[in-house]
């Protein structure tokens, strides 16, 4: 009975080998996050380094920032090191010497401390028929964005408003909630065939005369890191509980962060 | 008592076993013929047939009952006998302890028995004797959250666990968040739970059988018993409906009374509201000396009010309403009837309906503006059944069982209104799923003392546009050695057609119930079960040890991030099926434990190692994860203790090791904003998880107490009961509440750890005529 006792659990530990539970071998403080977008309409590289903190320890952001990594972009022939800007507490490239451009990999590596993170992206593909109107009745105001999706390909898309008024952008400007929504403000669309996009949203007018409509083609990267903090920062308000826990989304391997892409098309329209 | 007859013909004795007090039917009575080695029990109906070809002694024995002996003379004709027993006046002999203990053997194959005895044994939160409760005693069964009633056996999760009231699903066992059951301990008969092994008349869990048959009531003279506590009340009233004795009515009723106390402590600013009932009702007839008719229901429902109203001269008065509100129905019809001694059946027909509703309105109200949104969420699940079981002794050796089963579920998972002064929003998802299935089972006694348990149940589940046709073998092997131990084996394979999307298992009313799709294949589990039992007749303990080994197939759960409830989402679009995954887990323990069941001294202790390791491709990057219900130790313990026979003393003891929980590690620099685009990004603080269940919480453990005193009075029995929860007070770890702190030196984030309940005394009162 023994014999049978022993063997059954040695198969039940033997057929478990595969399924080994990772356990956290990495102190909090270690940490490197590392935060990049590049865009083709950018003219600057820029990337933010830090670290993490451990829970209860009050800091600044300043604390945070790592100022001795090595940051390094490259399009596979070319490469570009970021240096570190101690006014902007991020690291940056001027004038860039790698070209980004539509449907190209990137890389990206960050050397801090005799250690090693990389990760990769690849700029998406722009919107290039984006057709935004709009129509005033009384004080509420529709607006109207939509364009083609080219391809058969998984594209996804951030769109965003702005309402401004003239001359004053700092001081009086409303983002625009798509769909109406009161919970979401910029929207995710992903698209997974060719077809015309369309996206309708309405809001008060009050003193508001411009409306700057951005869509942003964005990479899987990109896309993953927006909806996982999106979902970390949204409030469940009255349903606060009945969701799953929030995981961050990273492609930095060995850390945490994102390295990813977008591409922009903007429109801008006069409330008349 | 002696049945006159011949000698050497082979003939059935069958019959009813019956509380004689009551006229109840007895269900797991020990039916022995002392001199043939040749066994059985009683059906869930009373009903026993043994195939007998000798003069011998029938003995008939059950916990909490004394021993009945009936002297049998063979005969050239079967035998109808119908016995009835006397409750034992302090129900502590040993009863026939040996014939407990062989047919225990064939029990623990697939299951183990609870008498409600043992179940108001049991200390219990507020005095609310719980049957579910009772069962997180038993090892290879874990509770869910802080005195929940929620509980997750051997590795699978909590809808993995089928509860059946009468035949009818209970999809929702909870009140009051799970610190009660729906299960009124005072209308119930018998508690059976299966945790591996299953026969095969049961489907469609792929965890573990809880069947639960309520009473059918006295058929001798009217009986009541009833109880005050601190929280709720409950009567159960029972008796016969003719004078005949061939019918009787059970009814009995529970109702919570903390709605006038809650509105008391509110405020005008915020008040709390809560309430919950039950109501069991049951009757039955005798129609001729064949066939018995037994018509059931339960309704049950939970009520949670939260308002807030503030009130602002200058700005207006802003009102925030949540209710959650959840409830189960069920109703029952069985007609029995006996072919001949050799063939019994039962026809089921059944009705479930489990409803829940979560609403938040927001109302605002000024003298120049007014605004009202109004936030539902609703789920319904209904099904209908119809199965027939028949039971065939063609021998002493062999017993056969089949049947056919067939449900319709209606699942109504989603069901959204959103309403503000601007628009209205609505979608519902409809269901409407056919479950079938044909089973066949054969308990076969190879040898004097080989026992084989076989079974193939073959299923058919018709989603939309597609029918999953699945057979689901069972194996059971059990051999009693020469020095009285017991070797168990058992093999199943068992498949889930309907899954509970649960965001925290707490057993909320949030809990969506819902189909196998064509997108989503049902879950799958095989279960490898060995076990060894030895009892020891003259401590009158039995111990046993059981290993296990099981493969779980196409689970499926939330997610990361996802809402069932789908806030934040636009209800037209939202679809269950896109916020769900699927994945696969394993799980392994070895549970022992050690049980006493007669004397003045009864209780178990068990002890289970286990582990549980779950993996879904789009959870947790891919990489394999502890799920909730891994947890490691469990050590469980619970006695009672006879001081004298008025007086009882009872005490448990719980040990959980931490529960995987994801909660913050630490934090870091994120890269974002809701609003204004990409071009509005800029660095601001995140929580750091790291990964799923990225920690354990720390170990649970609690002792409860209870002392009762009992006293016969004129025309009834009273019981005063005074318990303690948590007796020493230890603070559990409920949950933990994630704090920004964003103070002039600087930012934080602080993970602390809340505790429910603390030391809760309690009194109750309770009677029986």
């Amino acid at each position: 009975m023994k014999n049978i006792l022993f063997i059954l659990l040695m198969l039940a530990f033997c057929s478990c080998e595969k399924w080994q539970v990772e356990a956290p071998n990495l102190s909090i403080r270690e940490l490197v996050v590392v935060n990049s977008l590049i865009s083709p309409q950018d003219s600057i590289l820029v990337a933010y380094v830090s670290r993490g903190e451990e829970l209860s320890k009050i800091v600044k952001i300043d604390s945070l920032v790592i100022s001795d990594a090595k940051v390094i972009i490259s399009d596979g022939f070319k490469q570009q090191e970021l240096f570190f800007n101690r006014k902007n507490r991020r690291y940056e490239s001027l004038p860039i010497s790698v070209k980004i451009t539509e449907n190209k990999q990137y890389s990206m590596i960050i050397s801090y401390k005799s250690k090693t993170y990389e990760a990769t992206c690849t700029v998406p593909k722009k919107v290039e028929n984006l057709d935004v109107k709009g129509q005033l009745t009384g004080s509420d105001y529709t607006l109207t964005a939509s364009w083609i999706d080219t391809d058969d390909d998984k594209n996804t898309y951030l769109i965003s408003s702005l309402a401004l008024t003239k001359n004053q952008f700092s001081a009086s400007q409303q983002s625009i909630i798509w769909d109406n929504q009161a919970l979401t403000t910029d929207r995710i669309i992903t698209s997974r065939s060719k077809q015309t996009l369309r996206y309708t949203g309405t809001f008060r007018t009050f003193k508001y005369n411009l409306i700057k409509t951005t869509v942003a083609a964005i990479d899987y990267n990109l896309e993953q890191y927006i909806i996982k903090q999106g979902e970390i920062t949204t409030d469940g308000g009255v349903f606060e509980g009945f969701t799953e826990r929030k995981i961050n989304y990273s492609n930095i391997k060995g850390g945490a962060g994102v390295f990813g892409a977008y591409n922009e098309s903007r429109n801008e329209i006069n409330i008349k | 008592m002696v049945v006159p007859g011949f000698v050497n013909a082979q003939f059935v004795m069958s019959g009813y076993v019956k509380d004689i007090t009551t006229g109840e039917s007895l269900v797991g009575v020990s039916v022995m013929a002392t001199n043939q080695k040749r066994y059985t029990t009683t059906n869930n109906y009373g009903y026993y047939s043994i195939s007998l070809n000798a003069q011998t002694t029938l003995e008939f024995s059950l916990l909490g009952y004394e021993k009945f002996a009936l002297k049998v003379a063979t005969e050239n004709a079967n035998i109808r006998k119908d016995i009835e027993l006397n409750q034992s006046v302090r129900a502590l002999e040993a009863v026939n302890v040996t014939a407990e203990s062989i047919n225990q053997s064939e029990r623990l194959l697939s299951g183990i028995k609870l008498t409600i005895k043992q179940i108001k044994d049991i200390p219990a939160f507020l005095g609310e004797k719980d049957v579910v409760k009772a069962i997180q005693f038993l090892p290879g069964v874990q509770r869910g959250v802080e005195g929940s009633s929620a509980f997750f056996v051997r590795g699978g999760s909590g809808d993995q666990n089928l509860i059946i009231l009468d035949d009818a699903v209970v999809y929702n066992a909870n009140h009051f968040f799970g610190f009660f059951s729906v299960f009124n301990p005072d209308a119930i008969k018998s508690v059976e739970f299966y945790k591996g092994g299953f026969p095969a008349r049961f489907g469609g869990r792929l965890s573990s059988i809880l069947d639960i048959q309520m009473k059918e009531g006295s058929r001798k003279g009217l009986h009541g018993e009833g109880g005050i506590g601190i929280l709720a009340s409950r009567l159960t009233l029972e008796g016969p409906i003719q004078k005949n004795k061939k019918s009787s009515f059970l009814v009995s009723a529970r109702r919570t009374y903390l709605d006038p106390f809650l509105y008391l402590i509110g405020s005008e600013r915020s008040r709390f509201n809560y309430s919950f009932y039950d109501l069991n009702a049951k009757i039955n007839f005798d129609i001729g000396s064949k066939d018995k008719l037994f018509i059931s229901g339960y309704a049950g429902n939970d009520k949670l009010t939260v308002t807030e109203i503030i009130k602002n001269s200058n700005i207006g008065t802003r009102t925030f309403i949540s209710k959650i509100g959840w409830g189960n129905n069920t109703f029952t019809t069985r007609w029995n009837h006996l072919f001949n001694e050799k063939l019994f059946s039962n026809t089921t027909a059944t009705f479930t309906n489990y409803a829940s509703n979560l609403i938040g309105i927001s109302d605002f109200k000024s003298s120049s503006e007014t605004s009202y949104r109004k936030d539902a969420f609703a789920t319904l699940m209904r099904d209908f059944g119809l199965k027939t079981d028949f039971e065939f002794y063609p021998n002493a050796t062999n017993q056969i069982k089949f049947g056919v089963n067939l449900t319709n579920h209606l699942f109504i998972p989603t069901s959204f209104e959103v309403n503000n002064t601007k628009f209205n929003n609505e979608n519902k998802e409809v269901y409407n799923n056919v479950e079938a299935s044909v089973y066949a089972e054969d308990i076969l006694r190879l040898a004097d003392k080989l026992l084989l348990h076989s079974g193939l149940r073959f299923n058919a589940f018709f989603a939309k546009n597609k029918t999953y046709l699945m057979p689901e073998p069972r194996l059971s092997l059990s051999y009693a050695t020469k020095s009285n131990y017991f070797l168990k084996a058992s093999y199943v394979l068992v498949n889930q057609y309907i899954n509970l999307l649960s965001n925290n298992s707490q057993g909320l009313s949030s809990d969506l119930w819902v189909p196998a799709t064509d997108k989503f294949a049902p879950q799958r589990s095989q279960i490898y079960t060995f076990g060894v039992e030895k009892t020891l007749p003259k401590s009158q303990i039995s111990l046993s040890s059981e290993i296990y080994f099981k493969q779980l197939n196409r689970l499926i759960a939330i997610k990361e991030g996802a809402s069932i409830v789908g806030y934040g989402a636009n209800p037209a679009e939202f679809l269950w099926e896109e916020n769900v995954t699927s994945g696969k887990g394993i799980s392994f323990g070895s549970e022992w434990m050690i049980r006493k069941s007669y004397g003045r001294l009864t209780g178990l202790a068990s002890y289970t190692w286990s582990k549980t390791i779950n993996v879904f491709a789009e959870l947790n990057q891919g990489k394999p994860f502890y799920p909730r219900q891994d947890i490691r130790h469990n050590f469980n313990f619970v006695g009672s203790f006879d001081i004298m026979p008025k007086i009882k003393i009872s005490a448990s003891w719980l040990f959980a090791s931490g529960t995987p929980v994801t909660i913050p590690l630490g934090f870091f620099l994120g890269f974002y904003a809701q609003t204004g685009g990409i071009q509005g990004f800029s660095p601001n603080y995140n929580a750091y998880y790291g990964g799923r269940n990225n920690t354990r919480t720390t170990a649970y453990h609690r002792a409860d107490l209870n002392i009762s005193f009992t006293k016969k009075k004129k025309k009834f029995v009273r019981t005063w009961e005074l318990g303690a929860f948590n007796v020493y007070n230890r603070s559990n770890i409920f949950y933990y509440s994630t704090r920004t702190v964003n103070a002039q030196k600087g930012f934080t984030y602080d993970n602390t750890p809340k505790s429910l309940l603390p030391v809760v005394p309690s009194v109750t009162y309770a009677f029986k005529f």
